[in-house]
């Protein structure tokens, strides 16, 4: 304290860059030699004792077996291999790995250092070092191992510029997509903005009420290829404002629920602060540009666009350029990374608010209720007039992140003013996954401004899957064997899984293997299987009983009408297809018929005596008007049967020949089969209940929904030609309609089934129709995202099928039970378990490792190695190519039988990668022996310490999301003697008054807040080369230049890594981490 | 005369339609025709007392089910129908009971579990004894297994979810007598007391009420499974399908004794 600053320059030379350098790649990180500690301040135990890190981040006592005089670097390496003399001290702190670090005080111009550790960092250990060198060694060590994070998978969130920005540098920026779109944003003054009055105002999605200098206006959007998208006046091309998509991450990127605008082609794009506090990332920097830069409250958008296919495009292109985020390990490959799938929905069923007090006790009250996350709404339930409002919606959530905390909110409709909250239900990323939601269940909803009282109820029901993904290259084989694999094969391994394991739903499975045949183009094989396979099992049957001598009717009667995998997975493409084109030809007259709302009730028992009785005519008013609706709708389907998409078409010809093949000659069953398609699971289900397919907002009313039950009655019959007889006598009378449409329906059926030629003219005009705009795109769309058509998220479909594969293979290899708990433990239901432990999981994972071991053969190499993942990624664009180019087209049934096998196996090597990846994220991160040797890297994690002014050290990971004001770069290169570090280690400036010069760290840089929260990294600041380049880069330049030959290496280094693996899972096995700690980077 | 709603539920093809309308009309359904929803009326006598029944039947097809919420809230007692020669039919009345228990938010719904198709022995898989397992594990929700070919148990089915609805609404007054009588006599008392009160009712009142529907059942032991499956005719090209003579269906009634697996 008392220290001169003469004296200071005298005793303690500047720490520069180059020391820093030196340190690591001379100690590797470690440190040892004697040092004057205690633990905690006010006892003030001083002990001095020889400390030393050890190579994997702990700090231990080693007092009596080293002399710290004696140490020199041969020592060193000595005591870190040898076991013995290491285990003879005991450790202090277990890892170093995400500590703090502080100076706090001086003693002969040396400070001291308060270590912080321990999850919470609450452990404390003071520490003091005479010499001024040795300080430093010891300052290096503990900001290295400072630089490291945790275990915890989610501590590893690495927050990254995405690819496509990279790709960019240098080039011409190009205009990448163009849109008219309406946009909710600030209206920039004294332009000629044409306000539109008439769209609803998105005020649950904002948090400032203030709104009066926002609002829509139209506008022409053009996002370009560096990653900025500017709004244009639509008459005169004069620009209003642009923003930078490359500063969001992909999460602020949202496709809005149709709920809140009563619109499912809109886009939210912004800052949102909560969701970035959770990360412990800075809002200080918006994402606009210009002159609204950091001045408005809320940097957020909404973007409606004129037709779905342009808000997918858009949803899309606009995720590529934002930050992804991703789990990874300093240094590793990008194919080593993984990504969270966060899937859920929330379905809103019911609520009883009878206890709820109301202000005007005559008026009857209306309720709604809100979905919110990250302070701000997402989607929202209709308006319903009742104490105990039913409103069974259900919402889907898609995040790449956890989610901290979901409000249901209750809200009260105010008929002037705001409307009032009346009860609040918080949902956890835990309850997320809590089975016991997975049904409905009844929530206690309590008073906003009372926490303890209850107000009533709400029923909810949560359906959540959670999982990994790995970045596409892993997938790249997989998908060549699953385009010659044979698909019979594939389905029996379905069936029987299904047969096995109960938990599986059906539907969830089917849609699996959908997404995946879709997205590998061999759908229509795959329909082709599923209609075999079940029509062959039935006709086993019906040989049987045909030999027998018994009637088989009740099989013809029953056939496609159970759920199967294939009726579900046709339920779901027919819709998925057709939804656009119902809409188009059925939905105006269902709002019609449902605006109309006159009853068509012809049955006598359902209408009371008294109306029955003054008017005798009402059932037959009723009959003509049901008969209208009927024939109208009728008259719509017949007339578009040419505007049924085309896949819908052909999956029926295809359907058609295959029954025709088991029920020759019998017409009426192949009626009823096709019908049984078409018209039970497709046409009937919406009308019966339009709300479901968002064709209207509300529920029906009773009168509304008998309706049209009573119209999808009767086109189902009519879709069978069953005329209506003894099960509801008063349908009888409807029989004529029946009756009179027996020819239109046979040519209906012929047409769509491609047996007769259909003249008729396309009359609907359908978004499948209108070719996307792609050519300019595609090379810039991030391959990671979903495919655009449709939005199915390729990549996580193939994972739940490898696990699907996965586990059809365990059950017919049942050789130990413990085989079966693999597929078991990588259905990540319980999410939570990694957001803590790693312990539970580090025993589980390792037992089956070891197992599975064994099961691996050579092909593991080539997805093992780290090495070789480096390969596979620099060969990434010729892979996918000969992928496609190679694509067999009639390939040989040897081709055929070895790509299933080669498919299964590859599936279960991915498995084991995804757990691998999960087990090593999940634990402390340690560094690669590559990284200790490079000065390149060094440099650039120098260049990210930082210090406050209190002389706390802070490690910020190269980012471009935040410019923290107040911190301070430990070798600022802004300064003439730019290398050294003297700032930190001044003593004057620990009276308070800590004045820095222009040193601000003019970059963007990421501050760690807190150990145990997530920090962030990124690119830096362009203005510096070095910075820009990623650590995965880094790692990929040093393994280039150290190689040459990487391909002559290739087996010699697998097989060095297959043992390793294997001595890893053992040593881990026992407990001891030591061996295993550089598993991933070794050689 | 009471009216009570009965709701009959099960995945798509496993005879729904068929149990209602033979039960209904005494016909037997012999075409492909789904059900979109249908309802009927039908009055029946029990205990010289007289119901009148609104029996919705739904479809099964899984497209509909979003209208299954509504049919749940406003049922009164559900049949839940299987397929004994589809597995899945089984699996997937799993998730339908709890969505009955959990809309009904009540752990006591009156319900039966029903095996239908039983006539169909080549075709079966799923055994008595699994039908059985899972209604134990429902806590002792009543099984049985039916034929709406051959009549048998279909009767049975739909009386005895009856049965349970009148014994579900007895407990239900008793409970509030209890109730009004305890706050009648100790207004101050707690919630503790009026609990006990009203389960001692119950078991007293309840018990003979319980044990006489049960009764029939009772008496006929359970047969072991070999019985079951011998003494069930055949479903072949000669058997009276669409026959709905009265007769014949008397007939079958006394056959159908033999068949009856409850608790």
């Amino acid at each position: 304290m008392n220290t001169s600053t003469d004296n200071r320059n005298d005793q303690m030379r500047p720490f520069s860059l180059n020391d820093f350098r030196g340190n690591i790649i001379k100690m590797k990180g470690r440190f040892i030699g004697k040092v004057r500690w205690c633990r905690e301040q006010s006892p003030q135990i001083w002990q001095t004792d020889c400390l030393e890190i050890t190579s994997a981040g702990a700090l231990k006592n080693v007092n009596n077996s080293v002399d710290s005089v004696s140490m020199d670097n041969t020592v060193m390496s000595s005591t870190s291999t040898n076991d013995a003399s290491s285990s003879s001290g005991y450790i202090m702190v277990a890892h170093l790995q995400q500590c703090t670090i502080k100076l706090i005080r001086w003693e002969n111009s040396i400070p001291t250092c308060e270590l912080g550790f321990g999850e919470s960092g609450t452990g404390k250990i003071y520490t003091q070092l005479s010499d001024a060198s040795k300080f430093y060694e010891f300052f290096s060590a503990l900001t290295w191992w400072s630089s490291y994070r945790a275990k915890g998978l989610f501590n590893k969130l690495t927050l990254n510029k995405s690819e496509c920005v990279k790709q960019q540098s240098g080039e011409k920026i190009a205009n990448l997509l163009v849109c008219q779109l309406n946009v909710f944003g600030p209206i920039v003054r004294n332009k000629n903005i044409q306000i539109i009055d008439n769209l609803e105002k998105p005020d649950l999605l904002f948090k400032e009420k203030n709104m009066e200098a926002w609002g829509w206006f139209p506008s022409m959007g053009v996002l370009k290829s560096n990653g900025t998208m500017d709004f244009l006046l639509q008459n005169d091309g004069t620009l209003l404002y642009s923003v930078d998509i490359t500063k969001l991450l992909r999460s602020e990127i949202r496709a809005l629920d149709y709920s809140l605008l009563m619109n499912d082609s809109c886009l939210f794009l912004g800052i949102l602060s909560s969701l970035r506090n959770q990360l412990s990332v800075s809002t200080e920097n918006g994402f606009f540009l210009g002159y609204l830069k950091n001045r408005l409250a809320d940097e957020q958008l909404i973007l409606r666009f004129p037709l779905k296919i342009d808000q997918e495009d858009w949803f899309i292109a606009l995720k590529s350029f934002a930050i992804p985020e991703r789990f990874s390990l300093i240094a590793s490959d990008s194919s080593n990374s993984l990504r969270l799938s966060n899937k859920f929905d929330i379905g809103i069923l019911e609520a009883d608010l009878e206890a709820v007090e109301l202000d005007a006790p005559n008026e009857k009250p209306a309720f709604y209720s809100l979905v919110s996350m990250w302070d701000h709404a997402w989607a929202k339930t209709p308006i319903i007039s009742n104490t105990k409002p039913f409103w069974r919606e259900e919402f889907n959530f898609h995040e790449s992140l956890l989610v901290e905390s979901i409000y249901i909110q209750i809200m009260q409709k105010v008929r002037r003013g705001m409307d009032k909250m009346v009860g609040l239900v918080k949902i956890t990323q835990a309850m997320l996954s809590d089975p016991v939601f997975q049904k409905e269940t009844r929530v206690p909803l309590y008073l906003t401004s009372n926490p303890s009282f209850q107000v009533g109820t709400i029923c909810i029901k949560i359906n959540s899957t959670a999982n990994f993904v790995l970045p596409p290259t892993n997938y790249a084989k997989l998908e060549r064997f699953l385009s010659i694999a044979s698909l019979p094969k594939i389905a029996n391994d379905v069936y029987k899984v299904l047969e096995v394991n109960h938990s599986l739903k059906l539907e969830e499975v089917s849609s699996t293997c959908l997404d995946v045949f879709q997205l590998n183009e061999r759908l229509d094989e795959w329909f082709q299987t599923l209609i075999e396979r079940e029509l062959s099992t039935i006709n086993k049957s019906i040989y049987k009983n045909s030999h027998k001598n018994l009637t088989s009717s009740h099989i013809y009667n029953s056939l496609f009408r159970g759920n199967s995998i294939m009726t579900k997975t046709t339920e779901k493409y027919f819709f998925r297809i057709g939804n656009e084109y119902l809409n188009k030809s059925i939905g105006a007259i269902l709002r019609e018929i449902i605006d109309d709302g006159k009853s068509c009730e012809i049955d006598p028992s359902r209408i009371s005596k008294e109306v029955l009785s003054t008017d005798s005519s009402i059932i037959k008013q009723n009959r003509k008007r049901l008969i209208t609706w009927v024939k109208k709708i009728w008259k719509l389907i017949y007339s578009t049967s040419n505007d049924l998409p085309p896949e819908i078409r052909s999956y029926l010809k295809s359907f058609r020949m295959s029954l025709e093949k088991v029920c020759a000659g019998d017409e009426s069953t192949i009626l009823n089969c096709i019908s049984g398609i078409l018209f039970l699971r497709f046409f009937c289900p919406v009308i019966l209940n339009p709300k479901l397919f968002k064709f209207t907002e509300h529920h029906l009313n009773d009168t509304t929904r008998r309706t049209l039950t009573l119209l999808s009655k009767t086109l189902m019959n009519l879709s069978t030609l069953t005329l209506f007889g003894k099960k509801e006598p008063w349908m009888i009378d409807i029989n004529s309609f029946i009756e009179g449409h027996k020819s239109e329906l046979l040519t209906y059926v012929d047409r769509v089934t491609d047996r007769k030629l259909d003249f008729s003219t396309k009359t609907l005009k359908l978004q499948s129709g209108i070719t996307r705009p792609k050519l300019l795109m595609s090379n810039f769309l991030s391959k990671e995202l979903q495919s655009s058509s449709y939005l199915i998220d390729k990549y996580l479909k193939e994972t739940e099928f490898i696990y699907l594969l996965n586990m059809a293979d365990n059950i017919s290899h049942k050789n130990s039970d413990n085989q079966n708990c693999i597929s078991q433990d990588l259905s990540i239901n319980d999410i939570t378990s990694f957001l803590k432990n790693a312990s539970s999981l580090d025993q589980k994972n390792a037992q089956i490792g070891e197992l599975e071991f064994e099961k691996l053969t050579e092909n593991n190499t080539e997805i093992f190695g780290k090495d070789l993942l480096q390969y596979l990624v620099l060969n990434d664009i010729e892979d996918d190519e000969a992928g496609k180019n190679s694509r067999i087209l009639d390939p040989t049934s040897d081709e055929v039988e070895y790509s299933t096998k080669q498919l299964l196996q590859e599936s279960s090597l991915l498995c084991y990668k995804l757990q691998r990846l999960i087990k090593v994220l999940s634990d402390y991160e340690y560094p690669s022996e590559v990284i200790l040797r490079d000065e390149a890297y060094l440099s650039l994690l120098a260049k990210q310490i930082y210090f406050t002014k209190d002389k706390r050290i802070y490690i910020c990971r190269n980012n471009s999301l935040t410019s923290p004001k107040e911190y301070f770069n430990l070798f600022d290169s802004s300064l003439p003697n730019q290398d050294v570090a003297p700032l930190l280690f001044d003593s004057s400036s620990d009276s308070g008054n800590f004045s820095i010069p222009s040193s601000r760290c003019s970059g963007s840089e990421n501050v760690r807040t807190d150990g145990s929260k997530n920090y962030i990294s990124g690119n830096s600041n362009p203005s510096r080369s070095l910075s820009r380049l990623t650590s995965t880069k880094i790692s990929r330049f040093i393994r280039v230049g150290s190689s040459n030959n990487i391909k002559g290496q290739l087996k010699q280094k697998s097989d060095g890594v297959r043992k390793e693996d294997y001595a890893d899972s053992r040593t881990v096995n026992n407990t001891s981490r030591k061996s295993g700690m550089f598993w991933f980077m070794r050689k | 005369m009471r009216d009570y709603k009965l709701v009959v539920l099960g995945a798509g093809g496993v005879g729904k339609s068929c149990l209602t309308v033979q039960f209904v009309q005494g016909v037997y359904l012999d075409t492909y025709d789904p059900t979109i929803e249908d309802s009927y009326r039908k009055t029946i006598e029990i205990d010289n007392k007289v119901f009148d029944l609104e029996i919705l039947d739904t479809a099964g097809v899984a497209q509909f089910t979003a209208m299954r919420e509504l049919y749940i809230k406003s049922g009164m007692g559900f049949l839940l129908v299987y397929s004994v020669t589809d597995q899945r039919s089984l699996d997937e009345l799993m998730e339908l009971r709890e969505q009955v228990l959990r809309i009904k938010d009540s752990d006591k719904v009156p319900m039966v579990l029903v095996g239908n198709k039983a006539d169909l022995t080549d075709e079966r898989v799923i055994s008595v004894e699994d039908g059985i397992e899972i209604s134990s594990k429902w806590g002792k929700v009543p099984f049985y297994e039916t034929s709406a070919l051959l009549r048998s148990n279909v009767d049975e089915v739909f009386v005895d979810v009856v049965r349970q609805i009148i014994r579900n609404e007895m407990e239900n007054v008793v409970k509030s007598d209890a109730r009004n009588q305890s706050t009648k006599s100790s207004p101050s008392t707690s919630v503790g007391p009026n609990g006990n009160i009203a389960s001692t009712e119950n078991s007293k009142k309840s018990s003979p009420t319980t044990d006489k529907p049960r009764s029939k059942p009772l008496n006929t032991s359970r047969r072991p499974t070999e019985t079951v499956k011998t003494t069930l005719p055949k479903r072949s090209t000669n058997s009276p399908g669409k026959s709905s003579s009265p007769v014949s269906s008397k007939q079958k009634k006394k056959k159908k004794r033999n068949l009856c697996v409850i608790f």
